[in-house]
C-alpha cells in the first residue's frame, strides 16, 4: 500500500526537527529534514528535496517550468509519487514544509489573502496537516536571532552548541515577533477548511503525553508517539546568553494571539 | 538620454540605502525601468497601451503572464538550458537582474532611440519571483526589490472595486479581456451571476492590497499612483495625467491621447448582473454594518 503524505506545516524555529524525530521513532514514519529549505548544507542533494525534484522534473518536461494550476497540481501528484519511491518501505512520510516557503506552490494567479494553493491542494487530496505553533513568539524570534549568530541551528548533542552572548535589537525582535504572529494566525484561519491538527512547541518541549496521544489518533498511527527527542535544545537560557536581557524581558513569554492584539494595525494579509 | 547613458543610479543608491545584501547587485540606471503594477481590470493594459504611443517608450508586457513570449519564465527556459541549477529560489533575483537587463538589450535593439522600458506586474502575480525564504506576512520580495534598485514604479487603482470585480468575473467567465477580442460591431452583452460572499471577499482583498502596496511605496519617489477613473476624459486620456506621466518619466510630453482600446463595459457593470438586486441589497447591507471597505455606490 501506498505511503501515507502528511504534511507538517510551521514557522522555522517551532520545533519541528524536534517533532520530527519523535514521528520518526515510529516504525514506517519517515519524516526528511524540511523539503524546500536550499540554504541547509547539503540541501540540494537531499533525497526529499523538494527543488532537487522540481529542476529534474522540468528537464524532462519543461512545461512544468510554467506554473499554471494544472501543472503545479501534477507536479505536486509526481512529487508524493516520487517521495514514496524514494522511501519504499515506508508506510507514512512527513513532508516538512515551512511558513516561508508554501509559495514555491502557487500557480499564477494568487491574491495574498488566498489559501495558499498547497493547502488547498491538501483540502482536495485529504491530505492530513501537522501545524506546530510556538506560542511564544518572542522566543522563537529569538532562537532565528541567535542561530543566525551561532551558526548552530540545530543540535544532537551538547558538544554541538556554541555559547554565545549577544545584543537583541528591539525594534527588530519586535517586528520580526509581529510578523510571525500575523502568519500563525493567517495560517490557523487557512487551515480551518483543512484536516489540520494543531500542536504546540510548549506541549511538545512540556511532556505533553495527552497532547502526543491526540496527535498519534489523528494520524492514526500504529504505536504511540515516544517523548525520546532526537534533538537538544540550541538557544541557552536568555538570561545568560542576552545582553540586554532587562530590556526583552516583559515581551519573551507573551504568547502570538497577545501580539496580534498588541499590534491591530498591523493584522490581516 | 539613452538607456545605456551614463552611470546614474537610483536615489536609494546614492543614498545608500540599498540592502546591504551581497546578493543583491545593482542594475545600472534602474530608473529607466518602469514597473506598472496594478490588480486585474484595473486598467493598466489600456494605461500601458498609452505609455508604447511615445518614441521613448518600449514596453514589454506582463512579464508573469504564460502567454507574453517576452516573459520572465520564456527568459528563465533560456537561462536553464544553459545551468539547471538556475532554477533554485536562492538565484531568483540574480535571474530576474539577468531578465531585466535582457529587456533594455531587446529594447536597444529594436528600437534604439527608447529610454524607457515599461514592464507589467499585478499584484496577484508578485509572488511569482521567489526566494528561498519569504514571510507570507510580508509583500512579495519583487516590490522591495523594485525600491532597492531604484526602479519607477506606476501603480494603477480603481477606484470602483466592486466594478472591478464584477468586470474581473464577466472576464473569467467570457475569456474577453479587452474589446479588441470582440468582432466588428459586437459589443460585450453577457449577464453572468454573481456570489456575493465572493465578491465582498474580493473587494475587501482589493482594498487591503492597494493600502498595503501604497503604504509600501508612498514615500519612494520614483513612485507614481494614477487611478482608472482619472484616466479620461472626454474619450481621450486627459491631459493633466499625460502631464504627470511624462514628468515622472522624465520624458518629452508626446503621448497619443487617443486610447488604443475601446471599453468593454459600459459604466454600469450592474447591468451585466443576472442577479443585480440582490448584489445591490447584499453590498449595502455590508456598508451599512461597516464590512463594506469602499462607500457602496448603488
Amino acid at each position: 500500500m501506498a505511503a501515507e503524505i502528511c504534511l507538517l506545516l510551521a514557522a522555522e524555529r517551532s520545533g519541528t526537527h524536534l517533532l520530527r524525530s519523535l514521528l520518526a521513532n515510529i516504525p514506517g514514519v519517515v519524516a526528511p529534514a524540511e523539503v524546500c529549505n536550499v540554504s541547509a548544507a547539503g540541501a540540494r542533494r537531499a533525497r526529499a528535496g523538494f527543488h532537487r525534484f522540481r529542476r529534474l522534473l522540468c528537464e524532462e518536461n519543461p512545461d512544468f517550468y510554467f506554473p499554471t494550476e494544472p501543472a503545479q497540481s501534477e507536479m505536486l501528484d509526481r512529487y508524493f509519487t516520487f517521495l514514496r519511491a524514494e522511501f519504499p518501505r515506508s508506510t507514512m512520510i512527513v513532508v516538512d514544509v515551512k511558513y516561508s516557503h508554501v509559495h514555491n506552490f502557487n500557480f499564477y494567479w494568487w491574491d495574498l489573502s488566498e489559501r495558499p494553493y498547497l493547502l488547498e491542494f491538501a483540502r482536495k487530496r485529504h491530505i492530513k496537516i501537522i501545524h506546530l505553533v510556538r506560542r511564544k513568539a518572542y522566543r522563537t524570534a529569538i532562537s532565528t536571532i541567535y542561530a543566525s549568530h551561532s551558526g548552530v541551528w540545530r543540535a544532537r548533542a551538547q558538544e554541538d552548541l556554541k555559547d554565545l552572548r549577544i545584543t537583541v535589537d528591539l525594534r527588530k525582535l519586535e517586528r520580526k515577533a509581529v510578523r510571525l504572529a500575523r502568519a500563525i494566525g493567517q495560517f490557523e484561519y487557512w487551515l480551518g477548511a483543512c484536516p489540520a491538527f494543531q500542536i504546540t512547541y510548549e506541549e511538545l518541549t512540556g511532556q505533553s503525553e495527552a497532547e502526543l496521544g491526540k496527535l498519534q489518533n489523528f494520524l492514526e498511527l500504529p504505536a504511540r508517539i515516544e517523548n525520546r527527542p532526537g534533538f537538544i535544545r540550541t538557544t541557552p537560557s536568555l538570561e545568560t546568553s542576552i545582553e540586554n536581557f532587562e530590556e526583552i524581558a516583559p515581551l519573551i513569554d507573551l504568547d502570538w494571539r497577545q501580539l496580534e492584539i498588541r499590534a491591530p494595525s498591523q493584522r490581516g494579509p | 538620454m539613452s538607456l545605456h547613458d551614463g552611470a546614474d543610479v537610483g536615489k536609494e543608491a546614492q543614498e545608500g540605502r540599498i540592502r546591504a545584501d551581497k546578493r543583491i547587485p545593482k542594475i545600472e540606471n534602474a530608473q529607466n525601468f518602469c514597473f506598472v503594477i496594478g490588480r486585474p481590470r484595473s486598467g493598466t493594459t489600456v494605461f500601458k497601451s498609452m505609455l508604447q504611443t511615445h518614441p521613448s517608450v518600449f514596453a514589454v508586457g506582463e512579464i508573469f503572464n504564460e502567454s507574453n513570449p517576452r516573459s520572465y519564465f520564456h527568459f528563465q527556459q533560456t537561462l536553464l538550458h544553459d545551468d539547471p541549477c538556475a532554477a533554485f529560489p536562492s538565484r531568483g533575483i540574480g535571474n530576474f537582474l539577468k531578465y531585466l537587463e535582457n529587456c533594455r538589450s531587446l529594447a536597444c535593439k529594436l528600437r534604439p532611440e527608447v529610454n524607457v522600458v515599461v514592464l507589467d506586474i499585478k499584484y496577484d502575480q508578485a509572488h511569482l519571483l521567489c526566494e528561498p525564504w519569504w514571510s507570507i506576512a510580508a509583500l512579495p520580495r519583487v516590490f522591495s526589490l523594485l525600491r532597492e534598485l531604484g526602479c519607477r514604479i506606476i501603480d494603477v487603482h480603481r477606484s470602483d472595486l466592486v466594478g472591478l470585480v464584477i468586470s474581473n468575473q464577466i472576464a473569467i467567465q467570457t475569456k474577453i479581456y479587452h474589446s479588441n477580442k470582440l468582432g466588428r460591431g459586437e459589443v460585450q452583452d453577457a449577464k453572468i451571476r454573481i456570489d456575493p460572499q465572493r465578491l465582498l471577499k474580493e473587494v475587501t482583498a482589493t482594498s487591503k492590497a492597494y493600502e498595503r502596496i501604497h503604504r509600501h511605496f508612498r514615500d519612494y519617489k520614483r513612485y507614481l499612483m494614477v487611478t482608472y477613473e482619472q484616466m479620461f476624459d472626454r474619450e481621450q486620456f486627459s491631459a493633466s495625467l499625460l502631464d504627470r506621466v511624462a514628468s515622472f518619466l522624465g520624458v518629452a510630453g508626446e503621448f497619443d491621447p487617443v486610447p488604443r482600446l475601446a471599453k468593454l463595459l459600459s459604466d454600469d457593470t450592474y447591468a451585466y448582473v443576472e442577479n443585480a438586486a440582490e448584489l445591490r441589497a447584499f453590498l449595502k447591507d455590508a456598508d451599512d454594518s461597516g464590512t463594506l471597505p469602499v462607500p457602496f455606490q448603488g
